[in-house]
């Protein structure tokens, strides 16, 4: 067999997405699951390979597209049964739980083929788990053989590793992942321990719009990489990109290759069309590393976030419709930051409320808005509260994100006094974000 | 009823963007045609009054005035004629340093701009 020494060989599962058209946004139709990894190692000129389990009907179109998108071996490691592989995709800009629907996933089946295709001519594996065992994948691969895991849904325990251990070279895990919210949700050693046991020489943990950690297991070194912020097109597959990348280039140093993945993922985060993605890669690879860390960017580790209170202004009482603020306080939540909602903490006031009860209440607020270190505002239906909230944050010098999903308060001193005002969920989100993020930076 | 875009899977490389007919809402192709470089941008600077510009002249650019873009190693500048930073693009706009590395140059011209209350400038940019 042919020896491909250079070359990155991606194994996993081939699905199809389905992006659900949504508020004006068009539905996408894409070969999902490793083909995004594939995308991304295409766009970056990597040479690569796949080996993936996808069901029959795939296989003709997957050869097709990954031929197109210069893979230089399929590799059908087997059949899925039982269904479609199809995922619906309902937020593609990841403000909040991304509301993926795998279609039938309970009653999915994966068949290796018998015997297994052989594996050994590549040496740079990167696996990203799914529904099949992958130690019966160990013995396809020769000895030589180095392992990458991206591990995102499918893996909720290291020991699955074990028939790897000393040869894997990195583990990467999202913040979105449930191995990360088990393991590392609280503690970051907790995390650091348990992939220890399988002794990698990096872990890259991937922290959505906060940016990236690489940590180097070898001296302890951890390297900050942060996050572009833009508008987000689609964020489905942004990070097996990220991973794709920086395995593709780990030859030239970890720390060079989780940049160069990083500005491969904002890539891929801002197009759907390859292309375009391709040229903006490229172009951004022309840029030197030292060029690339002095433009810096948003650094928002996940696990500072919960050291930041954000006070939520709105009129968040039982008898309003405010469906806009549920999902903009679900999301902050999603990305662990410190939600402190003024009606939660001190309560609702009964209708009419006595005079004692307003003023306990008015001081209560007040006292829970200086203790905050930034406001997310949502002004729904122009509610008086919320309008002097703002003021009052201004006035401190807080940094105030003012959502308006309705357009009702498009006026000099809400829109000018605001760090960031939008109708957008997402760009109020990057706009808390970037608010935090530059709070902790004046505080080291 | 119609297409709705998920008819066959259509993201080759190398193709041309295209919506697909029917009642909705698919996009088809390979390539948007839309090159974020090559389009045209309105800012408002940051940083007017702690500017190169504004230090020495204690003044503004008027309207009219013509900019171009400057990358300092670190931060996005629109500068004068004269190479004086005027003032500093929002980092939203640091997508134009990979635009600048691959060649594409930008030139300005105030659209408006004031001394007080606080110094302020915004700027009309055209690829060149």
């Amino acid at each position: 067999m042919m020896t491909h020494t250079d070359a990155v060989l991606v194994v996993g599962e081939i699905v199809v997405d389905y992006t659900l058209a949504q508020h004006g946004a068009m539905c996408k139709l894409r070969l999902g699951g490793v083909v995004h990894a594939a995308r991304g190692l295409w766009a970056a000129e990597l040479e690569y390979s796949v080996a993936a389990f996808c069901p029959r009907y795939l296989v003709d179109e997957a050869k097709r597209y990954l031929t197109e998108c210069g893979c230089k071996e399929f590799i059908w490691l087997g059949d899925v049964v039982g269904a479609p592989n199809v995922i619906l995709i309902g937020d593609v800009t990841e403000v909040s739980h991304q509301g993926y629907e795998d279609l039938m996933r309970d009653t999915k089946v994966v068949k290796f083929h018998d015997p297994l295709p052989r594996l050994n001519g590549y040496q740079k594996i990167l696996v990203f788990p799914g529904k099949f065992d992958i130690n019966v994948l160990a013995s396809a691969f020769s000895e030589e053989a180095r392992f990458s895991f991206d591990i995102a849904y499918d893996l909720d325990d290291l020991s699955a590793l074990e028939a790897f251990k000393e040869r894997v070279q990195a583990v990467i895990i999202s913040t979105s992942s449930s191995l990360f919210m088990k393991l590392g949700k609280d503690d970051i050693e907790g995390l650091l321990d348990a992939v220890r046991t399988v002794s990698p020489t990096v872990l890259l943990l991937k922290e959505n719009r906060g940016g990236s950690r690489l940590f180097d297991l070898r001296d302890g070194v951890v390297e900050e990489i942060p996050a572009t912020l833009g508008h987000t097109v689609n964020s489905v597959g942004v990070g097996d990109v990220y991973s794709a990348v920086m395995v593709g280039l780990s030859h030239k140093g970890w720390t060079q290759a989780a940049w160069r993945g990083c500005q491969a993922a904002t890539a891929y985060s801002q197009s759907t069309f390859p292309d375009d993605i391709k040229r903006d890669m490229q172009r951004g690879f022309r840029l030197s590393l030292d060029v690339l860390q002095a433009l810096g960017g948003t650094t928002l580790p996940w696990h500072d976030r919960q050291s930041y209170s954000i006070y939520l202004a709105g009129p968040d009482f039982s008898y309003v419709e405010k469906q806009e603020l549920d999902r903009a306080a679900d999301g902050l939540t999603y990305h662990n930051f410190r939600v402190r909602r003024p009606i939660i903490a001190n309560g609702e006031l009964k209708r009419p409320a006595s005079e004692s009860d307003l003023q306990r209440t008015y001081h209560m607020d007040c006292q829970l808005l200086k203790e905050c270190d930034t406001v997310f505002a949502i002004p729904l239906d122009r509610d008086p509260g919320t309008l002097v909230e703002i003021g009052m944050a201004i006035e401190m010098g807080k940094p105030v994100i003012t959502y308006d999903p309705r357009h009702e308060n498009e006026n000099t001193m809400v829109v000018v006094g605001s760090s960031v005002y939008s109708a957008n969920l997402d760009a109020c989100l990057n706009g808390t974000f970037n608010a935090i993020a530059g709070l902790r930076a004046k505080s080291r | 009823m119609g297409s709705s875009g998920s008819g066959h899977f259509s993201d080759y490389p190398g193709t041309k963007a295209k919506e697909v007919a029917g009642d909705g809402s698919g996009m088809a192709g390979g390539a948007s045609g839309v090159d974020k470089c090559k389009q045209a941008f309105h800012v408002l600077l940051d940083d007017v009054g702690n500017s190169d510009f504004y230090s020495r002249f204690k003044n503004v650019p008027t309207a009219g005035a013509q900019l171009g873009i400057l990358f300092d190693k670190k931060r996005v500048f629109a500068v004068d004629v004269n190479g004086f930073k005027v003032g500093a693009l929002p980092t939203s706009f640091n997508y134009l340093v990979t635009c600048l590395a691959n060649g594409v140059t930008y030139v300005g011209v105030v659209r408006s701009s004031a001394v007080s209350p606080v110094p302020t400038v915004d700027a009309d940019f055209a690829p060149k």
